[in-house]
């Protein structure tokens, strides 16, 4: 079983490795005139779950991270492909004899497809593949699933000035946790995988290179 | 240069001691964080919910001075054990909970991995939960279970590391129950100084 677990672990860490290289390989390849964006904001998290945390609510934390942007299609102008790599802040608190924080922070890669029905403004839609960094519970690193995949959806608007905006939700897929119910008396009573992120986004991005991408001629 | 080597030499002394004073690890559960996570790593606490407050137990030691909050002694002739875990409620009270278990077989340190896996019912006689609150209201024969889920020994086979979860009821003075539920404890025992053979 903990073998089995390892292998799973070492699938999804080869998974994110190999889509931290072609991200990189993204931006590596079109920095010669790329749409780059430095990216940051406030991020309102939570967590959602079967009924297991009591008095829980969100919290607010940061974002920060850099994208770029490319046009693949030459007949699809309204059509772009964006690569990210963020640092964010997720969690969730819990009110009871005191406040509890449970930070986690992640390093994110949201691909995200954008479609720009009028000029400056634009719907995106992806997934987001995280992994889980750091965090401020004790030992939190051996308590909490370290990879997670998030589906995004937002828009964003002011795309073609030096400074847009934009805003998203992420609903995290992947359960958090894998924790061993005790019963009254002590009973082991079974196994549950629950915990998944839920997160709402505002942000700046500010344009550093602000001209369409096209990767066609 | 004698000198240097002195001061060396105690500041190495004075650096192992400060390694080896160390406080019990209170682990977030993460469902609900009032309570340990359960492990089985001997991080020296204890936890568990008494009438809808919070008990914890965290073991504390230093240079010169150590307050375990937690011990076993064993007794050969009379083929019981007596496993005390001390802590405190949330408004404040120290509150004592103690199993007196008969009949295990246990009478030396090493017997005590024959406890590893075993669900142990206390039926209010030969096993029984005691809960002393203020170290004077003592109150016996609580009937429920505690259950030694692990027991493990380090490699110089000194240390014991018991860890497990309880439950039981006892009733108070007035006759009202008091309650002591989801109990979990990840302790480690040594002779002379937190075990005892009577």
């Amino acid at each position: 079983m903990y073998k089995l677990m390892q292998t799973q672990n070492n699938i999804k860490r080869f998974f994110v490795y190999r889509m931290l290289i072609i991200s990189f390989l993204g931006i590596i390849s079109v920095t010669g005139s790329a749409q780059i964006s430095l990216t940051g904001g406030l991020n309102y998290a939570n967590v959602r779950n079967n009924n297991l945390l009591e008095n829980q609510s969100g919290l607010m934390g940061l974002q920060l991270g850099a994208s770029v942007r490319y046009y693949p299609i030459k007949q699809l102008s309204w059509f772009s492909i964006q690569n990210e790599v963020l640092l964010i802040r997720k969690g969730y608190t819990q009110d009871l004899d005191k406040t509890y924080y449970f930070h986690f922070d992640y390093l994110a890669l949201p691909i995200l497809f954008n479609l720009s029905p009028v000029k400056d403004f634009s719907l995106h839609t992806g997934v987001e593949l995280s992994e889980l960094y750091s965090t401020n519970i004790k030992q939190g690193l051996n308590t909490y699933n370290h990879f997670d995949v998030g589906l995004v959806l937002g828009v964003s608007c002011l795309d073609s000035k030096e400074v847009s905006l934009y805003a998203r939700a992420t609903y995290g897929l992947l359960p958090m946790l894998d924790y061993y119910t005790i019963d009254k008396l002590g009973n082991f009573t079974g196994e549950i995988h629950d915990l998944k992120n839920i997160s709402l986004s505002i942000g700046l991005k500010i344009n550093l290179y602000n001209e369409k991408l096209r990767l066609y001629k | 240069m004698k000198n240097y080597d002195f001061i060396n030499k105690i500041t190495f002394a004075l650096c192992m001691l400060l390694c080896v004073a160390c406080e019990g690890t209170f682990i977030l559960d993460p469902i609900d964080p009032r309570l340990p996570k359960y492990t089985e790593t001997g991080n020296n606490v204890a936890g568990a919910e008494i009438n809808g407050d919070f008990w914890k137990s965290v073991s504390k030691s230093g240079f010169m001075y150590a307050d375990l909050s937690h011990s076993i002694a064993i007794i050969p002739l009379q083929d019981s054990i007596s496993v005390q875990f001390e802590g405190v409620v949330t408004y404040g009270d120290v509150i004592d909970l103690q199993f007196n278990l008969k009949g295990l077989n246990i009478h030396k340190f090493e017997d005590l991995l024959l406890l590893r896996g075993k669900k142990i019912a206390l039926d209010g006689v030969q096993k029984a939960g005691v809960f002393i609150r203020n170290t004077y209201d003592t109150y016996k024969a609580g009937i429920g279970q505690i259950y030694f889920k692990n027991a493990s020994i380090n490699s110089a086979g000194n240390v014991i590391t018991l860890s497990g979860t309880f439950g039981f009821t006892v009733k108070d003075g007035a006759g009202k129950n008091i309650e002591i539920s989801y109990g979990r404890f990840d302790y480690t025992f040594e002779p002379a100084i937190n075990l005892d053979i009577q």
